[in-house]
């Protein structure tokens, strides 16, 4: 994969004149076109209910519009079967604000878990664990079970689950809402270095200000509408 | 697969207490159609020998009995006769006797024999039904040189009302037994869906197929019928040979009783999971509420 500096010019996500209504009428997303390229980083800024996790959740087919046009990775999401949903969802890692880890299994079973899922090929998956924990700094963490982990190793263990399989694309939902600020930027120093070796990555943020410091492309989202795409 | 048989251990070690309750209801509720099973094919068996073994009596004039032959092969050819033969007033005197036994008080009573000659003619399987008998006394009577026919028609139809009965009741017994079984297996597979809800999210988010998805659940529902099976059938064996002290042993086809139960456990079993996960929450079913974009416009939204 090419890397942010010789970013490619092929879109990866491309969402066009797409709305999005709960409850009846309650506009979540209005009228959103936006256009990711392979190899970005993209911030997601807005307030709480501005529209962020509703559009992420687009993304990897949790919700379905009710108008426009989706497209990641080739696949049309709102065109797609119900078969092809995994195949999408194992090219895309997602990164949750609660992190959502399993509490019973410890951080090398949460991660061979996600890999037998996707179901790679059994004697390559404890090197691929290895090598995921290594470039997270979790070696000496991956017997231990979440509940025995902080905030931030809980968030760098979800992000471990997320790469362990290659995606090419990170979803990251608030990965900085739920840790303090040093842990904060250890995660989005992680984040830009998987960017760096070519991953496209798309974070939702509250934190306009950790947003502006990365210098990146920065989408603002306000009451479901883009009112901003800046960098 | 080997991942997934893996999983579902997991889980049934999660909540084994549940489990392993569930299977023994459910192991109770097979024991009671297998009970009723091997009770039912006795009965079966004993009252299909009884009626297999009716004879109709046709008694004939002294003049027949002395030259019976030409009698015998006219009530040979009548539609479902199997076989015909002779019994003179010497033979059946003699039965008599023998039946009696030591007491001979009534043969001295008798004097002189009173009992006739008869045809003692037994039936082909397919023709025991009392309507058929019936007809079959009928043209009988119309033979010259038959006096008197009985064929013991009152008991055939109650042997047939009886194993009637007996099948019906073994229908309600399954029905019964089926729908507590698939009940026990979608509570627990259920149970074990809400408690994993979490676990089954991460799954399908990370994109596992919905048969990975499924698969551990529909092998615990199986696991739980097939144990529920085999301790059906290790009961009814305890209450077999216990059984088999105090009477003459019943007909217990071992093999057969076994696969039956096990394999009719695991097939509940399955059926029941199948039941259960119809009700999965799925990330992978979402239905949108489609609009018109000119109706959303209208509303001043869009």
């Amino acid at each position: 994969m090419s890397s942010n500096i010789t970013s490619s010019i092929t879109p990866i996500v491309e969402l066009t004149g797409v709305f999005k209504y709960y409850q009846g009428d309650w506009p979540a997303l209005t009228d959103i076109n936006l256009t990711v390229y392979q190899g970005d980083f993209l911030f997601l800024l807005g307030a709480t209910g501005a529209g962020k996790t509703t559009l992420l959740r687009l993304l990897y087919r949790q919700e379905l519009p009710d108008l426009g046009e989706i497209k990641v990775l080739g696949y049309d999401l709102t065109m797609m079967k119900e078969k092809e949903i995994p195949l999408l969802r194992r090219r895309v890692g997602i990164i949750f604000q609660d992190f959502r880890l399993l509490p019973e299994r410890t951080v090398y079973e949460n991660l061979e878990f996600v890999l037998q899922m996707v179901r790679v090929q059994k004697d390559t998956i404890p090197a691929r664990i290895q090598e995921t924990l290594n470039q997270l700094g979790l070696v000496h963490k991956k017997n231990a079970f979440p509940y025995e982990l902080s905030g931030g190793e809980q968030q760098k263990v979800s992000i471990a689950r997320a790469l362990v399989k290659s995606p090419d694309i990170i979803l990251a939902d608030e990965p900085t809402g739920n840790i303090d600020p040093k842990a904060s930027e250890d995660i989005l120093n992680i984040l830009k270095d998987i960017n760096y070796q070519g991953t496209t990555v798309i974070m939702a943020t509250h934190d306009a200000l950790l947003a502006e410091r990365t210098r990146r492309r920065r989408v603002t989202l306000d009451a479901g509408r883009i009112i901003r795409d800046e960098g | 697969m080997g991942y997934l048989i893996k999983e579902t251990f997991r889980t049934i070690s999660r909540s084994r207490s549940e489990f392993f309750l569930s299977t023994a209801v459910q192991g109770v509720c097979l024991l009671v159609l297998a009970l009723f099973g091997v009770l039912t094919l006795n009965v079966l068996i004993v009252l299909r020998t009884a009626v297999q073994r009716a004879q109709v009596f046709a008694f004939v004039t002294d003049e027949v009995a002395l030259s019976p032959l030409p009698l015998q092969e006219k009530v040979a050819n009548i539609a479902g006769v199997m076989e015909v033969r002779f019994v003179s007033k010497e033979e059946a005197f003699e039965e008599l006797r023998a039946d009696l036994g030591t007491d001979t008080s009534l043969l001295n009573a008798l004097g002189e024999n009173p009992l006739p000659a008869s045809l003692r003619i037994s039936l082909q399987p397919s023709y025991t039904t009392p309507e058929q008998v019936q007809a079959l006394e009928q043209k009988l009577l119309l033979l010259p040189g038959v006096t008197e026919v009985w064929s013991g028609k009152e008991l055939l139809s109650q042997l047939n009302r009886a194993l009637r009965t007996v099948l019906l009741l073994d229908v309600i017994v399954l029905i019964i037994v089926a729908i507590s079984v698939l009940f026990i297996v979608f509570q627990t597979t259920e149970n074990s869906i809400t408690s994993r809800a979490q676990e089954i999210e991460i799954m399908e988010l990370v994109g596992a197929s919905r048969a990975t998805v499924r698969t551990p659940f529909l092998l615990e529902g199986t696991l739980q019928g097939a144990l529920g099976g085999i301790m059906a059938f290790l009961l009814l064996f305890v209450i077999y040979r216990v059984v088999v002290s105090f009477i003459p042993p019943p007909l217990f086809p071992t093999l057969l009783l076994f696969g039956i139960i096990f394999s009719l456990g695991a097939l509940l079993g399955l059926s029941g999971a199948l039941l259960a996960l119809e009700r999965l929450p799925s990330t992978l079913r979402v239905v949108p509420v489609r609009v018109s974009k000119k109706s959303r416009v209208g509303t001043g939204i869009g």
